[in-house]
């Protein structure tokens, strides 16, 4: 006889991967709407094809394997992956560079190594690495938020029509008045050895959307989606890493709190590096990990050439997975 | 024990049966059956020879092989394949027998535990075929036999019962609590030890008060110890962590850290072997699939599970409709560690603790792991069910060993929390089995290559031999005719010396 | 001063060198070889691989005279583990050489015996035990079931019967139907 179970019958509440997957996508709904209302339709726009070119890229490659794609997409992972992605990349990128993140991030982050739960790398920050790596330019390029934010001017709706399919920043009006998230400016200011000045950084929006994703965060944790470890483990290490750094050069450091604030720290740490496929599994594996990210993401940020280090130092970590595993797992029970 | 101190499960979950269920506690009487079954085969799988041939009148409590004791008097008709309760759904050599009515039993010696020696009473246990009744029915009396060598004995009576659905302790504990506690009581001082843990779960408070108000000042070494209800606390290895804080190593078994873990019904047919009566008997929960409703029934061994299934439709309602809803499938055993079962002729033996009427589902497709490592955090012993599950599923058994297969209780609580619905507990069986399997065929391999390469020596040796034989021979050959031609030789020259012989 | 270290120092490893080269050759390379393909092998000896026996075959192979495919008996466990041990891809078991059944064991009709002693010689594992004009019976624990004591039999009084019960020998099956996305 088959394996039969009538677990149905007093339901113990499991919850599916889908619903798993559909909980972290409405914790990040508040944030994503912010995000999309402070930097504009960029935002909308990226959200949309992003997605669309993920679920059409892995529907082709399940189709390729020969597998159902029915059951790949019912889990929403390939979803979340490019709903995590969009929300990483500035307004303004060209749609042709919106669809190689899609592929990437599909292909590379997750077929590659035979689909869901297999990979061993987070598929977003593949696809936000290679994006970087290729397009160092248009990836580290944020609009002044204050002026593109107009939903109603069809003029602007021209502009960005313009950018997005043209890649040509240069036919917009702002093109003058571009500038980069506070991290970039902050990188400027350490260049010249000037001293950092707050009000200088423009952190407008982006301390704003850090709560909102905190928020989200702590709404997972409450109906116990995701686990404390991980995420309390990377802010933690990241805030000890940043104090440190104040005390060390005090003129060139933002305050810590603010330095939390202003990057991609919060969110990374409730949103990327708790991607269980990509984690440790032991609890204090996990706390490793988180550590080791926070940390790196600081010493990353500071010290590469890159303004944020969020993306590579969880791409490092998850390349040292089996490793951990190795460690804390198999001395677990003795 | 000196305190009842009560360590942290590392996992487990937090089942019960439903707020608003009905759970029947008296335990009913099932009539004498025309004829009971008892399989030769032990709960190793391995097949036991009868002592006794069909024709043979028995009484009651007579062994009729290694472990397996006469219901009630009567004739053996015959010996036959017979489906016996196990997953495996195949029939085995049963013995029929026959009851005659008169339910006659063999009179047995009362053991006074302060003259005869442990080997005497452990015959005792042995004869009287008495087996754990907490649903994994081992030998009691190899059991005791391990932990009686330890010096620092720990008894602790097991009345947890965490899997909902399964309520015949209860039952046992809130109809009979005085004879639990005396039967507790003895087993403590046959054993020679101060105290004797009995634990139980919180939900059952109104077992637990009866058992309190039953405790009269000699019966207070037996401490009754509540623990939060929390599934599968009651399962050896959880269960000694949880009172003793002692973890027990995989492959370790409590007998080996000195502990004695007896269930609460097999501490009461131990009392009663000793007490010359023979223990042919067990309570046996019966629930619907909602585990709703509840009845307890005292059952012989050997009993068709049909007789039962209809005794309980006939006295509860809610079971009837059950059965009338479903395929006529019934589940043996708690609803996560159970089996279906759909050859209801089987007998109910010693492990048949909970039978559970209701419609079977199969089981949902899986999904791709997440690695959420959901099951490891349930994990009552700490495993990373993930891991098993990937070693398992690419039969690489090897690795599944080192990530402690061997301590697998089975429960289930990884299957119940997974959100991609893995069959995990049915991949540890699976590569449980197959693992014991390699393993003996492994050994057998190695006895096989070593009498063949004796065998093989024999022959060659013998090869050898005979040619050095023939070589012998030959060379013996060889002289004879050397030393005829010599003779022969000599002759010629002596003939040819003597001129006076010749022409 | 450091030429002469050097010497020590070289001196040294000579001396541990030989040494482990020497522990280490208790056999030589060849026989461990064999021995580790020999463990592979389900050891029923049964020449279905058209060797004498398992050992001649793992020396067949370690040769590279023969295939990892042709042992009915171990079938494709034994292909899997053969193909781990020598790092070669997993085949399919040669159909030419017989198919894998399930472990069997013989046994004699007592009754029609006539103690002929022709079925003890092919015994590869001296299962068969009897004298001349008696009775002859198999060790069932030590038969491996290979067969080659049927054909020499003249009255055709052995016969193989499952090595184990079917309850006994049951597992639980692999829930694989369950889990494909494993692929
Ligand atoms: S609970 Fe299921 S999906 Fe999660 S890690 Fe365990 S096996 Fe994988
Ligand atoms: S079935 Fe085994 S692996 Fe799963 S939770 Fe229970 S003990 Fe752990
Ligand atoms: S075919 Fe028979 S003799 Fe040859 S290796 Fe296999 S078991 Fe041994
Ligand atoms: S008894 Fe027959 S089948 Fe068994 S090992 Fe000997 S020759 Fe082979
Ligand atoms: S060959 Fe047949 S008849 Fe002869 S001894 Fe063996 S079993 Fe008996």
């Amino acid at each position: 006889m088959k394996p039969t179970s009538i677990y149905q019958a007093w339901q113990y509440p499991r919850r599916s991967t889908a619903s798993i997957m559909m909980q972290v996508m409405l914790s990040l709904v508040p944030g994503t709407v912010l995000m999309m209302h402070w930097l504009g339709p960029g935002v909308l726009i990226n959200w949309v094809v992003l997605i669309a070119a993920s679920v059409l890229c892995e529907a082709t490659v399940m189709r390729l394997r020969q597998r159902s794609i029915k059951t790949a997409l019912n889990d929403g992972s390939i979803v979340l992956a490019a709903w995590l992605l969009a929300l990483c990349i500035p307004p303004s990128l060209p749609i042709s560079q919106l669809i190689v993140g899609a592929v990437t991030l599909s292909v590379l982050g997750k077929h590659v190594y035979g689909g869901l739960g297999q990979n061993p790398f987070n598929p977003a920050m593949v696809g936000y690495a290679v994006l970087l790596i290729s397009f160092p330019k248009t990836m580290t390029l944020w609009f002044d938020p204050n002026l593109a934010v107009s939903w109603t001017t069809p003029a602007v709706w021209a502009d960005w029509w313009n950018l997005k399919w043209f890649a040509n920043p240069s036919v917009a009006p702002w093109d003058s008045i571009t500038q980069a998230t506070p991290l970039d400016r902050l990188r400027e200011f350490r260049n010249q050895s000037a001293s950092v000045s707050i009000n200088s950084l423009h952190t407008s929006p982006w301390r704003e959307l850090s709560v909102a994703w905190l928020m989200g965060g702590v709404y997972l944790l409450a109906r116990g989606v995701i686990r404390w470890h991980i995420p309390v483990a990377v802010l933690t290490a990241a805030i000890i890493a940043l104090t440190v750094q104040s005390y060390l050069s005090p003129n060139t450091t933002l305050p810590v709190w603010s330095a939390m604030l202003y990057g991609g720290m919060v969110f990374g740490a409730f949103y990327v590096a708790t991607d269980p496929v990509t984690a440790p599994s032991s609890v204090r594996a996990r706390l490793l990990y988180g550590a080791s990210i926070g940390l790196l993401s600081v010493i990353l940020r500071t010290h590469s050439n890159y303004p944020e280090g969020f993306a590579f130092a969880v791409l490092l970590m998850n390349a040292s997975v089996p490793l951990l595993d190795r460690w804390f797992v198999l001395d677990k029970r003795s | 024990m000196s305190s009842s101190a009560i360590h942290a499960l590392p996992g487990g979950l937090a089942l019960s049966a439903p707020m608003d269920a009905h759970i029947d506690a008296t335990i009913h009487e099932l009539d004498l059956q025309p004829s009971y079954y008892l399989p030769l085969i032990n709960y190793s799988r391995t097949v036991l020879h009868p002592e006794v041939k069909s024709g043979d009148c028995v009484l009651g409590g007579e062994q009729l092989a290694p472990g397996v004791v006469a219901p009630t008097s009567g004739t053996l008709t015959e010996i036959r394949q017979h489906p016996w309760p196990h997953p495996s759904h195949t029939q085995v050599p049963t013995l029929v027998l026959e009851s005659d009515g008169r339910d006659e039993f063999q009179q047995f010696t009362v053991i006074d535990h302060t003259q005869v020696g442990v080997e005497e009473i452990l015959n005792r246990l042995e004869n009287s075929a008495i087996h754990g009744l907490g649903g994994a029915a081992f030998n009691t009396a190899n059991k005791i036999r391990r932990a009686y060598e330890h010096k620092n004995l720990t008894l602790i009576i097991n009345a947890v019962e965490c899997e909902p659905g399964i309520n015949c302790d209860d039952a046992l504990m809130q109809q009979h609590p005085s004879e639990v506690l005396q039967a507790c009581n003895a087993i403590r001082q046959w054993l020679r030890l101060p105290s004797a843990v009995l634990a139980i779960e919180n939900d059952k408070q109104t077992a637990i008060t009866a058992l309190r108000d039953d405790q009269t000042p000699d019966l207070t070494s037996i401490k009754i110890t509540e623990l939060p209800t929390i599934y599968p606390s009651g399962a050896e290895s959880p269960l000694v962590q949880r009172l003793t804080g002692i973890k027990l190593q995989p492959g370790e078994r409590a007998t080996d850290a000195g502990v004695l873990c007896l269930n609460v019904a097999t501490v009461l047919s131990i009392h009663d072997a000793l007490m010359g009566q023979a223990a042919v008997d067990r309570i046996v929960s019966i629930s619907t699939q909602s585990l709703q409703h509840s009845m307890n029934l005292r059952v012989r061994f050997g009993t068709p599970l049909k007789a039962v299934i209809e005794f309980a439709r006939e006295h509860n309602t809610a079971i009837e409709a059950a059965w009338r809803s479903n395929t006529q499938t019934i589940r043996i055993g708690g609803p996560l560690s159970g089996f279906a079962m759909d050859m209801l002729n089987a007998p109910v033996l010693a492990s048949t603790n909970a039978l559970i009427v209701g419609k079977e589902h199969p089981l949902n497709e899986a999904t791709a792991c997440i690695r959420c490592s959901e099951c490891a955090t349930v994990c009552p012993v700490n495993l990373l069910p993930q891991e098993l599950y990937a070693a398992a599923a690419s039969e690489q058994l090897d690795t599944a060993a080192r990530y402690s297969l061997d301590a697998c209780l089975l429960c289930g609580c990884c299957d119940l929390v997974c959100p991609a619905s893995i069959p995990l507990t049915p991949w540890f069986r699976f590569a449980k089995d197959a693992t014991r399997q390699k393993q003996q065929s492994d050994a057998a391999a190695e006895v096989a290559r070593l009498l063949s390469e004796k065998h093989s020596n024999r022959v060659q040796r013998r090869a050898i031999e005979k040619e050095q034989q023939e070589a012998a021979r030959r060379a013996a050959a060889a002289q004879r005719q050397n030393s005829a031609q010599d003779i022969k030789a000599a002759l010629t020259r002596v003939k040819n010396k003597r001129p006076g012989s010749g022409s | 001063m450091a030429l002469l270290w050097l010497l020590i120092f070289a001196g040294l490893c000579y001396f541990i060198g030989t040494g482990l080269a020497r522990l280490g050759n208790t056999k030589n390379h060849e026989d461990i070889l064999v021995d580790r393909i020999n463990d592979c092998l389900p050891q029923t000896q049964c020449a279905q691989c058209d060797y004498p026996g398992c050992r001649p075959y793992a020396e067949a192979i370690a040769k590279g005279e023969a295939g990892i495919n042709q042992c009915p008996p171990g079938g494709d466990n034994t292909i899997k583990a053969l193909s781990e041990l020598l790092g070669v891809e997993v085949i399919a078991l040669n159909a030419a050489h017989g198919e894998t059944k399930s472990a069997q064991v013989a046994l004699i009709d007592e009754a029609a015996c006539i103690g002929c002693t022709l079925c003890i010689p092919p015994c590869p594992v001296d299962a068969i035990v009897g004298s001349g004009k008696q009775m002859h019976t198999v060790i069932a624990e030590d038969c491996t079931g290979c067969e080659l004591c049927i054909a020499p039999c003249p009255v055709d009084c052995i016969e193989l019967v499952p090595a184990k019960p079917a309850a006994t020998a049951w597992q639980h099956p692999a829930p694989r139907q369950l889990t494909q996305h494993q692929s």
